[in-house]
């Protein structure tokens, strides 16, 4: 059964390298200026290569959006500081101005009305121990620069504003906090309380949480995140957690902007490393809504991800060109959260060396990926029944799939008490509504460990080393 | 239970069994992570398995099963707990064993002794079929006549068929095969990396085969197969033939190699030594992606017929299998790999220019091939016949 029938056969890609190399040396394009850029056999001059890229660009953007709008949208580019994100917004930049001529001489109807930018700063996460009070790590104000030197206006929040009352509908971050923090290891790591735990993170009301909330300081803020993480036994959920942070504050940043679009710079690259990565902490029924063109799965927000045509090594060969400067260390680090070697790889980061490693050998590999998850329909599933953590669709009967694919009963006690218990997980499933993912109910990610709430069901029972 | 904790309350147990409490646990189990006693991590094992039966309701009373039967550890296993099973919860299945001698010296030879010491050990009948006798090759001759590259193909193609023929010889109604999570954990992944969605939908379902539609008239389609293991871990598979001393055969294919695959299965192990539930994980996405694949139009089979020359279920006019073939019998070992339309008129154009057309060349393989086969069978009664003789499950 090891042995595989097929072989990747050579694509389309490929099979027209071989007719370029007529042309080896020069761009494919114009055929005259000697190539300086490779992108998948095909070889490029400078000038060639910007154009082929913007319209690459542009086809995306159309099929994310059709210029035949009735009313302009105002949309938010999500911008972190990296190749991708600084691309997407001088992308935009090009596309959004027109030559001055068409301007002026024609009433031409704006296809996006206001251009926003976005900054999640995560500089609390970069260093161990960083003073607060200086804000020498900060990457907000390079960010608004950048942004407002596009004229676009701009909006920043830290990435511990997640405890903040006023970034959180549900206030469930909090009780997932509390409930990592307080819990002993043990008990995370033990089987069986995965469904327990996901009925104690209950989404509560807007009003209340307004009402009750003591405002925190940053510091309380930045302990309570560095807790959080300090409390989650794996990288993985350390990596999981932070992204449902950093989407769950985007959707509120955009809806703040009164933007009904949000755009990110996912590339193609990133696109196929977490279509591998979301299947392999079981998130798959919330996957097509996760790297998709255009999701409209949450209300009142489109995500648009216009760069997933173009390769990360373009996008950074683009910012290179235009000479578009980008935030150094601008993403979270958590290896100073981690206390054992163990905990080194994740599985984030063994999905990227794998992805960029197999794209190596199989040149076709990124794009086959993203064609196989562009084609996926989204779950029929409605946004008010949403996980609160990953704001994704929640997948009905996964605590009692689970619960009969690993059993976890001692010979005796058989029926009685598995039964009872799968009612109960049943009936609380549905309220605390986990993600959908899977496997472990929810935030799959969790899984180990970590994060109850996500507590895969699967999972939860863990990493008991 | 024999507890330590009742003769001895002030000296607790070290290191309890998660689940008895009250044995000493002797391994981690590789799905969960739980510290386990023996007689706990049979348990559990038998009845995921045995829940995975009936939740899927994959047998009816009085089935005729063929338990594919390699002598590796996941059919052992699988021999050895599906009669377990049958026994315990009364499922009232006709258990019979049946392998496929590829004829691979130094490998298969030796695995089937094995699986004939399983025969007796567990009192199933068992049915060897043959590719020699099949097909007329054997895997070395094959590889002799072709090379390493692209063996696999024919060994694979051919087993699936001979697997199904076998079945019918045994006049049985399902076969099921020792295919465990990790395998199928990895079939998603190589399926996704490859963009395969027709297989990427089919891959995570336990029942193959299950043909609802139009299938009337085929007669292969109404042996259903199945992968009971299929959350099963690997690494629980050899645990268990460990713990109960199972006799079994471990030794890699040696034409089987590849590539790409072998790079899907290092990153499953790696994956699954930074959490153990990846491969759970993956196979539960595999079955959403699935259900997404579903409501995709543009995803159909293609229609579904039955071979001109042998019979077997087929999508084009001639099936794989005869298609394989008949590239080694005539000398064009390519045919039926990679880009077979131009290779097939390459050939028809080669009998062209011979003088013969190609139909009527086609009708008389036609006629040579059922003659062939009618012998086959023949030699295979007698083994049924010897089959009449072994002990049957009722008389154990």
């Amino acid at each position: 059964m090891s042995c595989s029938v097929e072989e990747p056969t050579m694509t389309v890609a490929e099979k027209r390298a071989k007719d370029r190399a007529v042309h080896a040396g020069f761009c494919c394009k114009c055929k005259t200026a000697t190539s300086t850029i490779t992108v998948r056999y095909a070889e490029y001059c400078n000038p060639c290569f910007l154009i082929a890229l913007d319209s690459k660009f542009r086809t995306a953007l159309r099929n994310a959006r059709p210029y035949r709008v009735i009313t302009p949208e105002n949309v938010m580019l999500a911008f972190s500081g990296g190749p991708s994100s600084r691309a997407l917004i001088h992308l935009f930049d090009v596309f959004h101005s027109l030559p001055p001529e068409v301007a002026t001489n024609k009433k031409q109807p704006k296809i996006y009305n206001d251009i926003h930018v976005c900054h999640i700063d995560e500089s609390c996460l970069l260093e161990p121990a960083q003073d607060v009070t200086s804000s020498s790590g900060s990457t907000m104000e390079q960010a608004r620069s950048i942004a407002t030197g596009y004229g676009y206006s701009f909006h920043g929040v830290a990435i511990e504003d997640i405890y903040d009352p006023e970034w959180t509908d549900s206030r469930c971050f909090e009780a997932v906090a509390t409930l990592i923090t307080t819990l002993r290891k043990d008990q995370l790591t033990t089987s069986g309380e995965a469904p327990e735990l996901l009925s104690r993170i209950i989404p509560t009301p807007a009003t209340t949480a307004e009402e009750g909330a003591p405002k925190l300081s940053r510091q309380e803020k930045i302990n309570k995140l560095k807790a959080l993480l300090g409390a989650c036994t794996t990288l993985t959920a350390k990596e999981t957690v932070l992204q449902h942070f950093r989407s769950s504050l985007l959707i509120q940043l955009a809806k703040r902007g009164q933007c009904t679009i949000l755009a990110l710079g996912d590339s193609a690259t990133r696109v196929a490393i977490q279509i591998i990565e979301l299947t392999s902490i079981g998130r798959g029924y919330s996957l097509p809504h996760e790297t998709s063109l255009l999701s409209s799965w949450v209300q009142d927000c489109k995500v648009i991800r216009p760069l997933k045509d173009c390769l990360v090594k373009e996008l950074d060969t683009f910012c290179g060109l235009n000479g578009l400067e980008l935030i150094e260390s601008h993403h979270a680090q958590l290896g100073w959260t981690m206390k054992t070697k163990a905990e080194v790889k994740s599985i984030r980061r063994l999905t990227d060396d794998f992805i960029t490693g197999l794209d190596k050998e199989f040149p076709s590999t990124v794009a086959t990926v993203c064609r196989t998850a562009a084609k996926l329909t989204p779950p029929e599933s409605t946004y008010d029944q949403k996980c609160p953590l990953c704001l994704g669709p929640v997948q009905a009967g996964v605590q009692e799939w689970k619960r009969r694919i690993t059993v976890t009963t001692a010979p005796g006690e058989l029926e009685t008490t598995t039964t009872s218990n799968s009612a109960e997980a049943e009936a609380k499933e549905a309220p605390d509504g986990c993600c959908s993912s899977d496997t472990g109910g929810c935030c799959s990610s969790s899984s180990s460990s970590q994060q109850p709430s996500c507590a895969s069901p699967q999972t939860a029972i863990t990493p008991a080393a | 239970m024999p507890g330590a904790t009742d003769t001895k309350p002030t000296k607790p147990l070290k290191n309890p069994c998660n689940l008895c409490q009250s044995v000493r646990a002797i391994l981690k189990r590789p799905k969960t992570g739980q510290q386990l006693c023996k007689e706990c991590f049979f348990h559990v094992f038998e009845t995921e398995i045995h829940n995975t039966i009936v939740d899927n309701k994959l047998f009816n009373k009085g089935d005729r099963v063929a338990i594919g039967a390699s002598g590796g550890k996941d059919s052992t296993v699988l021999a050895y707990v599906m009669k377990l099973l049958n026994d315990r919860y009364s499922y009232g299945l006709d258990l019979i064993l049946l392998s496929i001698d590829e004829g691979i010296t130094g490998y298969r030879d030796d695995s089937l002794e094995t699986v004939k010491r399983n025969r007796d050990q567990y009192q199933i009948p068992l049915l060897i079929v043959s590719y020699k006798d099949l097909y007329g090759w054997s895997m070395d001759d094959i590889v002799k006549e072709i090379g390493r590259k692209n063996n696999c193909t024919f060994c694979g193609v051919f087993r699936r068929q001979a697997l199904d023929r076998g079945a019918i010889m045994l006049n049985v109604d399902h076969i099921v095969t020792g295919h465990n999570a990790d395998d199928i954990a990895e079939t998603v992944l190589m399926n996704i990396l490859r963009g395969d969605l027709p297989r990427l939908q089919r891959c995570t379902s336990i029942i193959t085969n299950d043909t609802s539609e139009d299938s009337s008239g085929i007669e292969t389609s109404k042996i259903l197969r199945s992968k009971p293991f299929k959350y099963t871990y690997e690494k629980e598979i050899v645990m268990y033939a460990y713990f109960k001393k199972l006799d079994y055969f471990s030794t890699e294919c040696i034409y089987s190699p590849n590539a790409y695959r072998g790079h899907a299965r290092v990153f499953l192990k790696d994956l699954e030594a930074v959490r153990r539930t990846a491969i759970v994980d993956i196979i539960h996405s595999g079955e959403a992606l699935s259900a997404s694949v579903q409501a995709n139009e543009s995803t159909k089979l293609p229609t579904m017929a039955n071979c001109t020359r042998c019979g077997y279920i087929s999508s084009n006019e001639l099936c794989k299998a005869c298609l394989l073939l008949e590239g080694l019998n005539k000398g064009l070992p390519q045919l039926g790999i990679g880009h077979t339309t131009k290779i097939r008129r390459m050939h028809e154009a080669a009998n062209l220019a011979s003088g013969l057309s190609s139909p009527v060349s086609l009708s008389s393989a036609v006629a040579d091939g059922s003659a062939e086969e009618k012998v086959k069978v023949v030699t295979h009664i007698k083994d049924l016949g010897q089959l009449e003789t072994m002990p049957t499950l009722d008389s154990v």
